[in-house]
Formats: C-alpha cells, structure tokens, sequence
C-alpha cells in the first residue's frame, strides 16, 4: 500500500502542466539572436518588446486591421475578468488561521510589507523581532526581503476558540548570507505567536532567538562590511552592532552589500 | 558600432573565442527546459520571455561561467527573474488598487498555467496554498525531477538543507492533499480480482 506521501508526489506528477519540454520547442528562436548584440536586436529584448516593434514595411490597412483585432480581444479580457473575479467572490471559502498565518509568512518571505499590512486587524497588537507597530513591521519586511530572509514555519499549534485562534508556530529561517556561508536553516528555538481573528491578524508577537544565528551569520555579514565599507556601517545599523535601520534608503544600501556579500563569499569558496 | 556594451562583447570575444561555441551548445541543450521550468510557474508568454532574459544573461556572463551544472544555474537565474517579476506585478497592483482602480492579485497575472484535468486543477490549488519555498522544492524535485544537490543550487543551500526542505514540503502536500485523494490507489490486479477503487 502505498504511503500518503508517494500518493501525493505521484498526484502533483500527474499535474505538471509541462510534462514534456519538447512540446515547446515551437517558440524557440536560433541562439544568433544572443550572439549579434546590436540595438535593434538586443539580447535583453523580450519577444513581448519585439511584438510591439513589428517590421516596417506594413500596410496601413494591415495595420487598422491589426489595431481593431487587439481592441476587441482587449474588450474580451476586460469582460472575462470582470466574470472571472465576480464567481471568484461567490465562492470564496473563508480562510482558516493557518491560511491566513502561511499567507502572512509568505508576505513576509516575498519582502512585501504592503500586503503584510493588509493583512493585519485595525490596531494590531505587534510586538517582538525589532518590530512594534504594524508600520516597523512592514518596513522591517521589506528588508528582509532585500536581504533574502526567508523563514519557514516548522511546526503550528492552534488553540481552542471560534471568534479568535491562536497560532503558535515554531520556525526556521536563513538569509542569502546564511545560504551563501553553506549555512543551513537555523531553528534556534524562535517562535511566532498569532492571533486571528475573521480572516485577519489581530496579534503578531515574535520571540526571536538568535543564539546560533547570530555569531555564525550576522557577526560574519557586519564584520564584512566593517571591513570593507565602514562608512556605510551608521546608514545601515543604529548602533554599529546590533539594530538595523529598514527604511528605504537603508534597504536599498542592505541589499547592495548583500549581492557584494554573496558574490565575494561565492567566489572564495 | 561604438559603445561600452559592443567594447564587452569584444573584450569576451578575445579572452573566450569559444563562447560563441559554448552559449550555442548550451542554448541547444537547455533552452527548452528552461522554458519549460518557466511555463510551470508563469504564463505562457511570460515564460518565453523569462526564458529568453535567463539565455541574455547567460550570455553576458559566458566568461565567468562555469559549465559544469549549467540547468541548474539557468534555473536559479530564471527564478530570480520570476521572483523580480512577481514583486514587480504586486507593486502595480498596488498601485492600481490605491489609485482606485480594480485591484488584481498580483500572482494572477503569472501563475496562468494549463490545466488539462479536474484533478489537477485541484492538485495544483491545494500547491498554491503551500509557502512559496514548499512549493519551489517540490516543483524542482517533482516537475524538474533535480536530485537534491541540483535542488541546493537552484535554491542556494546545502544537500542536506534542500533534502529536508523536500521532506517537509513532501509531508505539508500530504496533508493538504489527503481530503482530495485516495488513501491508495488500486492496482489493475486488484480491480482484476474484485478490488474496489
């Protein structure tokens, strides 16, 4: 018999939307197309630029007629989104509090502090990580995203309740300095507690341990930039050690030193 | 034609005569899984665009390109410009949606992929519901077919990072997935001999 497991894998192998590469091979161009790099024909240029840059040499009357046909298929895709959202919205099942606190990490994870906050109740609770305010948490999100910080939820435990659930979940995290130290995901034992309420978060607390963390990737990442860019060290850390400043001036800077970082430490190894 | 970027191809052209050579050999030999990684993840159009921005730059690093796992390195580069792509299309909408207008999810406008079956419409939604790091491991694992240490590179961890990654990505797709699906499927033995699906 076989286990939960392989019957899943084997179910998400059956849903591969390209089971077979060569069924593509329509689209593929000559690989000159990369070697000439000329401004008409640029590399970087996707076919969606060269669409909109057709050969000259058209006729007029190919041309309206070319215009009338985009029109219309614009008018279909206007009207089928408008349908597509409307039964969208009828049947919609509610999100549960592991939905909604996966979807928040996701947020988090994809540095997007704007649907982070959507995502949180009027007068949130925040508290713990650096973060106080739904603001700091959306700012911090941005820099962990410019900074490649993902975090994976281990292990969730919901409490009791119907109005209000509280999710208690452990976590793993790692950086692109971590990743690019050979590091693994490190759990030291942190953990993310939420409070959800009618599909939003109405509490967010973090209890983030850093005892591993900390000496094996942070130390290693501001020791670099000590040593080589220590006038950007006050632009990115509020203290010269410990606290980082996210706003977007400074995220910008984290995430030049970040590829710096990688690059230098990938190149050494 | 004068021009920094013309002086680089030349530049390249004398340190590597054979990158012409090489890109051509690669281009022939991945183009179409990368394009297929991408046509996994995006739509269609999108995903021969990707492809081709992958292939650029590519191109522009041959120099300093080491060949010896080149698929992998396509797709971690494809990925980064998905990913580029998506926050992209969140930003927009955002935008949009501040400015009044009628607000799309953002992964609408790239998850588009076909699907050729009820089951898998279902499948593919209960992936969709995964964190993005559950569902990447298991595409590469179970769409690509990479072995873990491929998965480590594409992902930028270790062997043994991605192979737990994979482990509990497999056991989150189980769980999610065991209210759709059989608790085993029946062989056509079993059928044969008065087996019930």
């Amino acid at each position: 018999m076989k286990s939960s497991v392989d019957i899943a894998v084997e179910a998400m192998r059956q849903s591969n939307p390209v089971p077979d590469p060569a069924s593509l091979a329509d689209v593929m161009m000559r690989p000159e197309v990369f070697l000439t790099t000329t401004k008409e024909t640029s590399p970087a240029m996707s076919t969606t630029q060269q669409a909109t840059h057709p050969p000259t040499g058209e006729t007029p009357h190919r041309r309206r007629n070319l215009t009338a046909l985009v029109a219309a298929f614009a008018v279909v895709l206007v009207v089928g989104a408008i349908i597509a959202l409307l039964t969208a919205t009828q049947t919609q099942e509610p999100a549960t509090p592991a939905d909604v606190t996966q979807a928040f990490i996701d947020a988090r994870n994809a540095g997007d502090g704007e649907s982070l906050s959507a995502m949180l109740s009027e007068g949130a609770f925040i508290y713990g990580g650096g973060a106080d305010s739904s603001a700091t948490l959306a700012s911090q999100a941005e820099w962990f995203g410019a900074v490649g910080w993902e975090w994976t939820l281990v292990d969730c435990e919901e409490g009791p309740g119907s109005a209000e659930t509280q999710v208690h979940c452990s976590y793993a995290h790692d950086n692109a300095w971590s990743r690019a130290l050979g590091i693994e995901q490190i759990n030291d034992g942190g953990a993310f507690t939420f409070v959800v309420a009618d599909g939003t978060i109405k509490s967010f607390v973090h209890d983030w341990q850093q005892t591993t963390f900390s000496p094996a990737v942070w130390a290693v990442f501001v020791t670099w930039v000590r040593d080589n860019h220590i006038e950007q060290l006050p632009v990115i850390l509020s203290d010269e050690c410990c606290t980082a400043i996210t706003t977007a001036e400074a995220n910008a800077v984290w995430q030049e030193l970040t590829v710096e970082f990688v690059a230098e430490v990938e190149a050494s190894s | 034609m004068a021009g920094p970027y013309r002086g680089r191809e030349t530049w390249r052209g004398l340190m590597d005569p054979n990158a012409n050579e090489r890109f051509t050999r690669l281009y022939a030999a991945h183009y179409l899984a990368v394009l297929a990684y991408c046509a996994r993840r995006v739509s269609r159009s999108e995903a021969e665009d990707i492809t081709n921005e992958a292939f650029a730059v590519l191109w522009r690093k041959m120099d300093q390109f080491d060949p010896e796992s080149p698929l992998p390195w396509l797709y971690r580069v494809a990925l980064g410009l998905i990913k580029n792509r998506r926050r992209a299309t969140r930003r927009t909408a955002a935008l949009v949606s501040k400015l009044g207008g009628m607000g799309k999810r953002a992964d609408d406008a790239v998850d588009v992929v076909v699907v050729r079956r009820e089951r898998d419409r279902e499948v593919l939604g209960v992936l969709g519901r995964l964190s993005n790091s559950d569902q990447e491991v298991l595409r590469l694992s179970i769409w690509e077919e990479l072995p873990a240490a491929d998965i480590g590179l594409v992902l930028g961890c270790s062997t043994s990072a991605a192979e737990q990654r994979l482990h509990r990505a497999k056991k989150r797709l189980a769980q999610k997935l065991s209210p759709i699906l059989p608790r085993s499927a029946p062989s056509p033995q079993s059928l044969e001999e008065g087996g019930r699906p």
